[in-house]
């Protein structure tokens, strides 16, 4: 927890303050005002002094209410400043009564502002540490991530050979590095367990300034042929509880044995850009080891750097421009894109790459916690201006016997902003408790584990609440102040017209900023729906997915035969039938592509290549349109075979059967003909969101190349028991091949749309709840209307007016509210449903249905809510209502 | 400068002669009047910015008090402005005692008569 700085805390309280200083007339501010500002300075700075930032928010709170009650009173031009300069606590007590007299009414207006107040804190405090606090680095303003920029404005990784030459041109930069990612199997007596690692070059550590808790950094000498490891604190408490001596410990690997010599902090954090090369496991980058220069083509490094002038990014940017095209030219074939113009480089500030498109999704979300924020504030004052109808004797008596208007300004106030007060708290304890949820749950939200509630996000909660209680709490307490005594004593019935138009526009309001998010729930609901109905071609009911990894040490036969092993262990578990499986899932997009001729014109093609094991395409219901599946005795010595997706085979063969015709493919190891032996129906391999692509398929077993294999089973079983039954199939078909996942391909899949589903999730929720305050908005109004205009139906019912006319009397003023509100909001959302158009599938933010839907819906809510007291009213009894005349 | 009366003032508010008392001694700027009133009144709580610059604004316009634009004392900062009493401020302040005194003196009087 860090607390905001005084000066912060200066700025802030005299913002709120220097703002409620508008209440006094403007020549009065122009000789006073900034004087009145520094005597506010001057006591905040004791306040601090004495009790703190809770001291300065009272007195900030204080000098609000105070300078906008005399700032009115002021206008008015009457009245002396109150009773007296000490009665504020009488006032909060008073209130505080007058509340506690009432708990229905403050539970109903407190409960809305408390989940707004909830949720513009909860997003703030997310908002805060993802956009606005700079990445937790020595000098993060000159760390940029460098990388090789795609079509589609990603910046890929790069290979971990060009990084090691980037290393070597530094000039623009005064250091360059990055981190190659990577996974290794860690060995001990009861098997072995996946640990994802980080192999960084020799000036990452330096560049993010990074050292050990415990132990040491690495040497210059340890990045040849390591035999030394740096773990990070999880994985210290993880494989070792946190023992002290864990230094000099040996780690059996993949990479061979490696000694422990030191143990990251605590609460480091990897940069969000390096997210997929940041494992448990430190060890140094193997700059000796051959594979590094024969994988050159592939971008296995994120490089990072530190720019010599952070105001000079286009300098770094040429010489990475001058360093791609001298790698183009030093190794062609891995530097060449497949138009054959040179792979270029690109510098980008690390900030900026770590928040991404983040931004907007937060805007998003806080325009929607605004929002209800705003709707809330808009029933406090409404259920104020109502109540305050009802007082108009008490305050006429109060200013007979001697209140100010001032006093009784003060006094109305400080009730709406100890509601807000309430609210706040209670928000602001929501948000503590949801905040976590709410940063695990948000999609590719970076620096997610650093989010909390800490001062500076309470600070902004209490202000709110402070300003929301001063905002709404004006109109009424204006409104309410202005009592006649002559009046409003002698009168036997309540008079319904004081207040009457600025509740009408409040419920407006309320409706209008209610469709606006009934909208926009609407909107990405529909867009879910949609994408729920996709055909993506492949089956995923009942259907799992359990990854293994095997060393990727182990030969091929072995390799083979251990997934020969695995499938035959899966499909003895009892339940389990059509085992088989497939290097990449389908849905999930692919890695790889096969390099292929075309059959008439000989022009070269590429196109997706699947690595499956036989059954595959009956595991995952895929049809079998021609010919047959992979037969699963068929190894790499024998006839290669391909299957070939529909789309594909119109592609390269049109209006002929494919089946029995060869293709020629370059794949890494050279030339290579392969015999087509089916064609299958085409799927949406990149999930509902992706265009149907050709595919081509192949038997893992005539190309056992990577070591982790997902193995897809239909199970039909108690989902409980599978995870044991799946743990003793492994350990049966070789304890030294981990399970790294366990999953229903239903779920895995659904990861495509997950952001979807959350936003629309979110706005549903947020749409609900802005539903319900609307309704009851609604509801309270036409009561109060229906209360003070009970005579005028006791003399229709008398002259012989039925029930049914009084209710159409009623509800018309409802069904009118709720028409201007629709249309206004209407035009707001559509203004606004711009920021919604990345997240949509296949509809228009202006889509006429949803919009009709939400129309509906309003009217029919504002109908309902209207229909209440209107049932009431047409049970009148003239009788009863006109005797006291 | 107004040539009012000073019984036209009177009765005070006691705030009003409150503050009036304070700056009988010495000019003061607003925090000082301020912690001149909490010592005064024992009060934790400092006057309140709305209340006292309705105050200050009001003796200012009858004449009471003005702002001294000569005077500027070591600590008040260039922003800060010093309030002085008047002439009259102080002449309706004489008269507002010796109506409060004699208010106490018929209160006495009533009150021994009438000890019940």
């Amino acid at each position: 927890m860090t607390g905001p700085s005084l000066p912060t805390i200066v700025r802030a309280g005299r913002l709120i303050v220097s703002v409620c200083l508008y209440a006094f007339p403007a020549r009065f501010r122009r000789q006073y005002g900034a004087d009145a500002l520094t005597y506010y300075v001057d006591r905040v700075v004791e306040a601090h002094g004495r009790t703190g930032v809770l001291g300065v928010l009272s007195l900030t709170a204080r000098d609000a209410v105070s300078a906008v009650a005399a700032g009115l009173a002021e206008r008015g031009g009457r009245g002396s400043p109150s009773g007296g300069p000490f009665c504020y606590r009488a006032d909060v007590a008073h209130g505080f009564r007058s509340l506690r007299r009432h708990p229905g009414f403050v539970l109903a207006a407190a409960g809305p502002v408390a989940l707004g107040v909830a949720g513009v804190t909860a997003v703030f405090a997310v908002i805060d540490i993802v956009l606005l606090r700079p990445l937790p680095y020595p000098d993060p303003d000159v760390l940029v991530e460098v990388g090789r920029p795609l079509d589609n404005g990603v910046l890929a990784p790069i290979s971990t050979a060009n990084l090691i030459d980037l290393e070597e041109a530094i000039g623009a930069f005064t250091e360059v590095g990055g981190v190659q990612g990577g996974s290794t199997l860690v060995y001990d007596d009861e098997g072995a367990t996946l640990e994802q690692i980080t192999r960084p070059t020799r000036a990452f550590m330096n560049i993010v300034g990074l050292d050990p808790a415990r132990g040491r950094g690495f040497n210059a000498s340890e990045f040849r042929e390591p035999t030394v490891a740096i773990v990070t604190h999880d994985l210290w408490q993880r494989r070792w509880g946190g023992v002290t001596n864990v230094l000099g410990a040996t780690l059996r690997t993949d990479l061979g044995d490696l000694t422990v010599v030191g143990v990251l902090p605590r609460d480091w954090i990897p940069p969000e850009a390096l997210r997929g090369s940041a494992g448990d496991l430190w060890v140094p980058l193997d700059y000796s080891d051959p594979i590094v220069q024969r994988t050159r083509a592939f971008g296995f490094s994120s490089g990072v750097a530190r720019l010599a002038d952070p105001s000079d990014l286009g300098a770094a940017n040429e010489q990475l421009r001058a360093s791609a095209l001298a790698l183009a030219e030093a190794h062609p074939s891995a530097n060449t894109e497949n138009d054959g113009t040179p792979r270029m480089l690109e510098a980008r500030p690390l900030h900026a790459q770590t928040v991404g498109q983040i931004g907007d999704r937060l805007g998003l979300i806080f325009a929607g916690v605004a929002t209800l924020l705003l709707i809330a504030c808009a029933n406090v004052a409404n259920m104020f201006l109502a109540r305050g109808a009802d007082r108009r004797r008490e305050i006429s008596l109060r200013t007979v016997l001697g209140a100010g208007r001032a006093r009784l300004v003060v006094q109305l106030l400080t009730e709406s902003v100890v509601i807000a007060l309430i609210g706040g708290t209670v928000g602001c304890v929501l948000a503590f408790l949801s905040v976590d949820t709410l940063a695990a749950f948000t999609p590719d939200l970076p620096r997610a584990g650093e989010v909390a509630v800490d001062m500076r996000v309470t600070a902004l909660a209490a202000a709110t609440s402070v300003l929301a209680g001063l905002a709404f709490g004006m109109v009424p307490a204006w409104s309410t102040s202005q009592v006649d005594p002559g009046r409003d004593l002698t009168l036997t019935a309540l008079d319904g017209t004081s207040g009457q138009t600025a509740r009408a526009v409040l419920v407006v309001g309320q409706i209008a900023l209610t469709v606006v998010l009934v909208a926009g729930g609407a909107l990405l609901l529909n867009s879910v729906v949609r994408l729920a109905m996709v055909e993506v071609g492949f089956e995923t009911d009942e259907i799992y997915v359990v990854t293994t990894r095997q060393s990727p040490l182990t030969d091929k036969p072995a390799s083979t035969n251990y997934v020969r092993t695995m499938g035959d262990q899966l499909a003895a578990i009892p339940g389990v039938s059509h085992v088989s499986g497939s290097m990449f899932l389908p849905g999930e997009g692919l890695p790889v592509q096969l390099e292929i001729e075309h059959p008439a014109s000989g022009e070269p093609l590429k196109r997706w290549r699947h690595s499956v094991l036989p059954g595959f395409f009956s595991t995952v219901g895929i049809p079998l349109i021609a010919g047959r599946d992979f037969d699963p005795s068929e190894g790499p010595d024998d006839v290669r075979e391909i299957v070939v997706s529909e789309s594909l085979a119109d592609d390269l063969w049109p209006g002929e059967s494919p089946v029995g015709r060869t293709l020629s493919s370059s794949v890494g190891q050279g030339n290579l003909e392969w015999v087509v032996i089916g064609v299958v129906a085409d799927i949406r391999n990149g999930g509902p969101k992706a265009e149907i692509q050709g595919l081509a398929y192949h038997s893992w077993y005539q190309d056992p190349w990577m070591p982790s294999m997902a193995f897809l089973f239909r199970y039909s079983g108690d989902a409980a028991a599978l995870t044991p039954a799946l743990r003793e199939a492994a350990v049966r078909a070789d304890v030294n091949v981990p399970l790294t996942d366990v999953s229903a391909l239903a779920d895995r899949v659904g990861e495509n749309t997950v952001e979807e589903r959350h936003y629309a999730l979110l706005l549903s929720l947020f749409s609900l709840i802005a539903l319900g305050i609307a309704a009851v908005g609604v509801y309270a109004t036409v009561t109060f209307t229906v209360s003070t205009r009970l005579e005028e139906v006791g003399i229709r019912r008398a002259v012989g007016a039925g029930g049914a006319d009084v209710v159409a009397l009623v509800v018309r003023r409802g069904l009118l509210q709720a028409i201007v509100g629709v249309g206004l909001g209407v035009v707001i959302a559509l203004l606004a449903s711009k920021i919604l158009a990345g997240l949509l599938f296949e509809v228009a933010p202006t889509d006429p249905l949803s919009f009709a839907v939400v129309a509906t819906i309003l009217v029919a809510v504002a109908v309902a809510a209207s229909l209440v007291p209107a049932m009431r009213a047409a049970r009148v009894d003239p009788l009863m209502v006109l005797r006291p005349r | 400068m107004r040539t009012a009366e000073p019984g036209s003032f009177l009765p005070l508010s006691p705030a009003d002669f409150q503050l009036l008392l304070i700056l009988l001694d010495r000019p003061r700027h607003a925090y000082g009047i301020a912690g001149a009133v909490m010592e005064q009144e024992r009060a934790r709580v400092p006057l309140e910015l709305g209340s006292l610059y309705r105050i200050l604004a009001r003796l200012d316009r009858s004449g009471l008090i003005e702002v001294d634009t000569g005077a500027r004392s070591v600590s008040a900062g260039p922003r800060r402005k010093i309030y002085c009493i008047t002439e009259l401020g102080r002449s309706v302040a004489t008269a507002e005692a010796h109506r409060l005194r004699e208010v106490l003196s018929l209160a006495e009087a009533r009150l021994t008569l009438d000890p019940a």
